[in-house]
């Protein structure tokens, strides 16, 4: 029996490593970067080392280049924080400015100034070449070498960032000197700022913003108490900018991001259980609003593959909560144009709607809704699986789910003002004619719930389950989803127990959210470590908010 | 016991995040390699187009949007040019390859895909609507049919075919001193 016992561990790990391997011969398709030639605001950082006649120069870097003008940073005893010298200049220009901030750093400036060709860096750093006279060779589109300038260039790994492919290690040489550079991060947009640089800020800044609606004023424009579907408030390209704008402004420290390690937002999300359990409640919420449901209808891809509708979801959501700000800028400004091109007319009655209605994402009452249904479902379980909140928590969380809602273009106005008047809200909104379950959302949840897979049935039916007992009845029941004993006995007897004990019994390695380790790593200037990087692999990145 | 559950709980761990593993959707038709072997007998050279202020706001008015890069690389052979450009179709890059020679499109070619809808672009029966193809004022000399569902993409393609024939001008030897 001990024997028995013994080889279980080593069995279960042999078989999920097979389905992880199995996991390869699926649909994976190859990454094919942009053109880092059309990286306009960029920068990475990492480490670099120098070596000739004079000795060995160490040092950690941020090179970072807004249309054409770069700032080179050097760290010498830290990854993160102020720089100890910075040397600028023009991209393609060889004149440079040396500005040293710790007299100590001087020798290690005028090192890295005399040896690095400072003109071509920009180039080589993104493996191009910097002019028509350089010899390159490439393997299968990738450059592998670029001989310039009497400098010889290897490029010995990439990393993916974005939709760019960039040098992660970088060889240069030239006669005597050894250049050997380690890059852990890069950006690649929106440095400077929040929105594309052909938008005029001072031209819509004079706009003026409907503010101070007190608590009644905002319910009833979400929720009219007629029963009528509230006035429409489109979010255009300007709007969105503009919340953008108010948000980049106020944020102090770019790689910290729009919340932080001592953030509600971070600690709530931080820990798996509690979102994962809530993921079915969260998406039949949403659901249970006709515009939603048309919109998945026209424009979706969730109803044949829900998996990827979900995979990118995870993937926005966990750039905009765990993103430093230019990725969170991104991921914002990338769910905007997306959300543009979604609108239609409703297809049929809906409750409140009306068929042949207009219907849009970037509408600030849809857009509110969604949102709700993320935080109030991942408000009730966390406080199920972790620890209820104190009051002073939920307004702090409240106060960070406004600026959530920012980054999608929704005035902080237009929320309901505090914790207390959001709960009413949701209760306001389950209860009204705006949430109608259609045959459409109907079937979807069908979809949802049968996969059609062996090894997804279990995980579907253990959600099907939360999701009965958590749903609010009104919207369970327009579902038509069993909640009898036998849902019950399963989720308070076994499912809900064992959840527990998984966080318990886990070290935070595994169940604390990979995206969250590797907003730290960012933190600390460090790469995450190996099985945050494979699981966030299998989200089909290399990495998200590193 | 306690390895028992442990277990199991590693094996969802490391299970079920892999059967999530999908990709994001993208198609490379063809790699910039095969592209320039295609569009010129021999191997060609090749050579950088550094964009000044005036020539950046002709291909903005074009684009309808600043163009991100201060410089182009291009391949050339006799009065042959290809270039490699990237423009964005609805949120993704669409990378295409123009060849242009004597002031009028040879060929398109879509060499990556990464948007969901819209890849039709790729397809010849769009393509070749541009053979032969000049400037004509302020644009092309012929209008581009559409593709329902593709409009985005379908302005993308023609936005750079308009921007290939302004830099070939450029690029050609009795330009290049007035450059």
């Amino acid at each position: 029996m001990q024997a028995l016992r013994s080889l279980a561990l080593p069995c279960l790990l042999l078989s999920g490593l097979v389905m992880q391997g199995c996991s390869s011969i699926l649909p994976k398709k190859e990454f094919i970067p942009a053109d880092p030639e059309t990286l306009n605001e960029w920068s990475v950082e990492g480490q670099v080392s120098i070596k000739n006649n004079s000795g060995k120069q160490k040092t950690w870097f941020e090179y970072r280049q807004v249309d054409g003008e770069y700032q080179l940073s050097l760290r010498p005893d830290s990854p993160v924080g102020e720089a100890k010298a910075v040397i600028s200049g023009y991209e393609g220009e060889a004149d440079v400015a040396v500005e040293v901030k710790d007299p100590q750093a001087r020798e290690l400036a005028d090192a890295v100034r005399e040896t690095l060709p400072m003109d071509n860096l920009g180039f080589w750093l993104r493996a191009l070449p910097a002019s028509g006279s350089a010899e390159i060779a490439t393997d299968e589109d990738q450059v592998e070498e670029i001989r310039e300038a009497d400098w010889d260039i290897e490029y010995n790994n990439y990393m993916k960032v974005g939709r760019y492919r960039l040098p992660d290690e970088i060889s240069l040489q030239k006669k005597k000197t050894q250049v050997d550079m380690q890059l852990v991060r890069a950006e690649t947009g929106y440095l400077s700022t929040p929105c594309p640089t052909d938008f005029d800020i001072e031209a819509v800044s004079s706009a003026s913003e409907s503010n101070g609606h007190h608590y009644g004023a905002t319910i009833d424009q979400l929720v009219p108490r007629t029963g009528e579907p509230p006035l429409p408030r489109w979010i255009d390209d300007q709007d969105f900018c503009k919340q953008l704008y108010k948000v980049h402004g106020a944020i102090p420290d770019s790689r910290i991001g729009l919340y932080g390690p001592d953030s509600m937002m971070w600690r709530l999300t931080s820990r798996v259980t509690p979102a994962a359990m809530g993921a079915g409640r969260a998406l039949l919420m949403q659901t249970a609003h006709p515009w939603i449901t048309a919109g998945i209808d026209e424009h979706s891809i969730v109803r044949y593959d829900p998996l990827e509708r979900a995979r990118r979801t995870f993937i926005y959501i966990s750039t905009i909560v765990y993103g430093s700000m230019p990725q969170v800028m991104d991921a914002a400004n990338t769910v905007h144009k997306i959300h543009n091109a979604i609108e239609g007319q409703i297809p049929y009655e809906a409750g409140a709607f009306k068929e042949g209605s207009h219907y849009g994402a970037n509408e600030v009452s849809a857009m509110i809704w969604v949102s709700a249904t993320l935080w109030d479902t991942l408000v009730k379980m966390y406080e199920e699986y972790e620890q209820p909140l104190t009051k002073a928590e939920q307004d702090k969380f409240y106060e960070e789910i406004k600026l959530f809602n920012m980054m999608f273009g929704i005035p902080e106005s237009a929320n309901p003002p505090n914790w207390t008047a959001f709960e009413d809200y949701v209760e306001t909104m389950v209860h009204s004619p705006q949430l109608t379950v259609t045959d459409n959302a109907k079937m979807l949840k069908e979809d949802l719930f049968n996969q059609g897979s062996i090894i997804l049935a279990l995980p579907l039916w253990v959600q099907e389950v939360a999701t009965a007992v958590n749903l609010p009845a009104p919207i369970r029941e327009q579902y038509d989803m069993d909640y009898g004993l036998w849902y019950s006995i399963n989720y308070y007897g076994w499912i809900k127990p064992s959840s527990k004990l998984y966080n318990w019994l886990m070290p935070d390695s595994v169940s604390v959210n990979p995206v969250y380790h590797e907003a730290q790593a960012r933190l600390r200037g460090e790469r995450v470590g190996w099985y945050q990087r494979k699981i966030i692999e299998a989200a089909g990145v290399e990495r998200l908010v590193n | 016991m306690k390895q028992v559950v442990f277990g199991f709980l590693l094996y969802l761990c490391v299970g079920i995040p892999g059967a999530f593993a999908l990709g994001i959707p993208q198609i490379q038709y063809l790699s910039k390699e095969d592209f320039l072997a295609q569009a010129f007998a021999d191997e060609p050279g090749w050579k950088m187009l550094r964009l000044n202020r005036d020539l950046k706001k002709q291909i903005n008015r074009i684009l309808s949007h600043p163009y991100p890069a201060g410089r182009i690389r291009y391949w050339h052979q006799g009065n042959r040019t290809a270039w490699i450009i990237d423009e964005i179709g609805k949120d993704q890059p669409i990378t295409m390859g123009i060849v242009v020679e004597n002031n009028a499109i040879v060929d398109i070619k879509i060499l990556v895909y990464r948007e969901e809808r819209g890849g039709e672009v790729h397809e010849e029966s769009f393509t070749r609507q541009f053979a032969n193809v000049t400037l004509r004022g302020e644009g092309l000399s012929k209008s581009i049919d559409g593709i329902t569902g593709a409009t985005l993409s379908v302005n993308a393609v023609t936005k750079v075919a308009e921007m290939a024939l302004v830099l070939h001008q450029l690029v050609q030897p009795d330009q290049v001193a007035q450059h």
